[in-house]
């Protein structure tokens, strides 16, 4: 079972396997623990949060098409509840008419500067409770989730250009906090 | 039943709640039919807002509306106030749940929302033209307006019933050189003065006494200088295609 892709598990657990959905649970379990964690900061029951999640996943395991990569497709269900949580909580702003969606323009001139950032993963993460959170979640998942623009860009549902324009307010955000800390 | 050896507290909470039953997995069946409803919804959507879309330019045309367009400001205040501005809210708001819609397809949520409403947008103009053409408002219309059709589809009969400033309809008494003489169905007489500017002219050459004709111009002492002019096409009051 260990050697079976998490597509070919996801389908197995669509035909009513438990095992090989326990085996993806192994394998997703501390992938989204971590990006909850970071995520919702200020959120006491990250595992709870996790467990729901996996509930979620298993419930509309069979909505899944096993010819496109199960990993964006459970991040998404983990994004969606994480969003829930973070609406109920009222503790961030959540933004219901976002201007990036809609007039977001590609920015190839970002690409670069990244690759010097992403060695910067310590220095990031020590201010990413301090930014938006519309932009600490495509900074986590690309820096720290290694998910690339298209696969955060499924994940978030937004464009592909508003994922390389939140990276640049993020990075810019946090690069703020560092200034003004030096 | 799956050992528990080597299990997480979130794996043991998870297949524990499976395996009691307490958490169902819901079947391939049930999202067929989700993602058959979706789809129909989306298609009746888009349908609907081609009806709306084409009912505009019906309007528009049953009204004459687009006679006015060589009138100046005159023309363009006349157009603006008899714009059917109801109809244009309602196609709006389709446009937005049909953007709300596609959001679920990584086509439409992978370029900027702006792509998508463009795209939305042309599509329900150049849909909404072609279906115009066609008979399909003009049937309705004609049979509102013979009495035959009630209810819902009954609002057809007064959709060609916006009263406009600098519009004439009537019946064609005489015609002498570049003059009409006109009877509005009030029985008050018009001399139409037919000029070099006026639009139309094509149609006043095929116009005789008789033919039920609209005029848009001012009307002074009765004399009405013609910024257009349409023949009324038989029992049709729509302009001849």
């Amino acid at each position: 079972m260990e050697e079976k892709t998490d597509e070919e598990l996801a389908q197995l657990t669509g035909s009513g396997d438990i095992i090989a959905f326990g085996f993806l649970v192994k394998r997703y379990e501390r992938k989204l623990l971590r990006y909850g964690k970071r995520f919702l900061f200020n959120y006491e029951n990250i595992e709870d949060a996790v467990q729901v999640v996996f509930i979620k996943v298993y419930q509309n395991i069979n909505s899944f098409n096993a010819s496109k990569k199960f990993s964006p497709w459970i991040y998404r269900i983990a994004h969606n509840h994480f969003i829930n949580i973070i609406k109920k909580s009222k503790k961030e702003p959540m933004l219901f008419f976002d201007a990036d969606v809609i007039f977001s323009f590609s920015n190839k001139n970002n690409t670069l500067k990244e690759i010097v950032v992403k060695e910067d993963k310590e220095e990031i993460e020590a201010y990413l409770q301090k930014i938006n959170a519309k932009y600490r979640e495509p900074i986590i998942l690309y820096y720290f989730e290694d998910k690339n623009y298209k696969e955060i860009a499924d994940i978030l549902s937004i464009p592909i250009s508003t994922v390389g324009i939140r990276l640049k307010r993020g990075r810019e955000q946090i690069k703020k906090y560092y200034d003004k800390r030096q | 039943m799956i050992k528990d050896n080597n299990k997480s507290k979130i794996e043991k909470g998870v297949i524990s709640k499976i395996e009691s039953g307490e958490v169902k997995m819901k079947s391939r069946k049930y999202f067929i039919l989700k993602a058959f409803m979706f789809s129909l919804s989306l298609l009746l959507l888009g349908l609907f807002l081609l009806y709306i879309g084409s009912l505009i330019i019906f309007v528009l045309r049953a009204n004459d509306i687009f006679l006015f367009q060589g009138m100046g400001f005159k023309g363009w205040r006349v157009v603006f106030l008899s714009f059917p501005w109801y109809l244009v809210l309602l196609s709006f708001l389709l446009i937005i749940l049909l953007q709300v819609f596609g959001k679920n397809f990584r086509a439409v949520y992978r370029r900027p929302l702006l792509y998508s409403f463009i795209s939305i947008l042309l599509f329900v103009i150049f849909g909404s033209i072609l279906i115009e053409k066609c008979s399909f408002h003009q049937t309705f219309y004609n049979r509102a307006k013979q009495g035959e059709l009630s209810l819902g589809l009954g609002m057809y009969r007064h959709l060609g019933d916006i009263d406009l400033e600098y519009k004439h309809t009537g019946t064609v008494l005489e015609i002498k050189d570049l003059q009409i003489v006109l009877r509005e169905e009030n029985n008050e007489i018009f001399i139409v003065n037919i000029n070099k500017e006026t639009k139309g002219k094509r149609f006043f050459e095929s116009i005789s006494a008789g033919n039920e004709i609209v005029v848009i111009g001012k009307a002074e002492n009765n004399i009405i200088e013609a910024n257009a002019i349409r023949r009324i096409n038989g029992q049709r009051r729509i302009n001849e295609r």
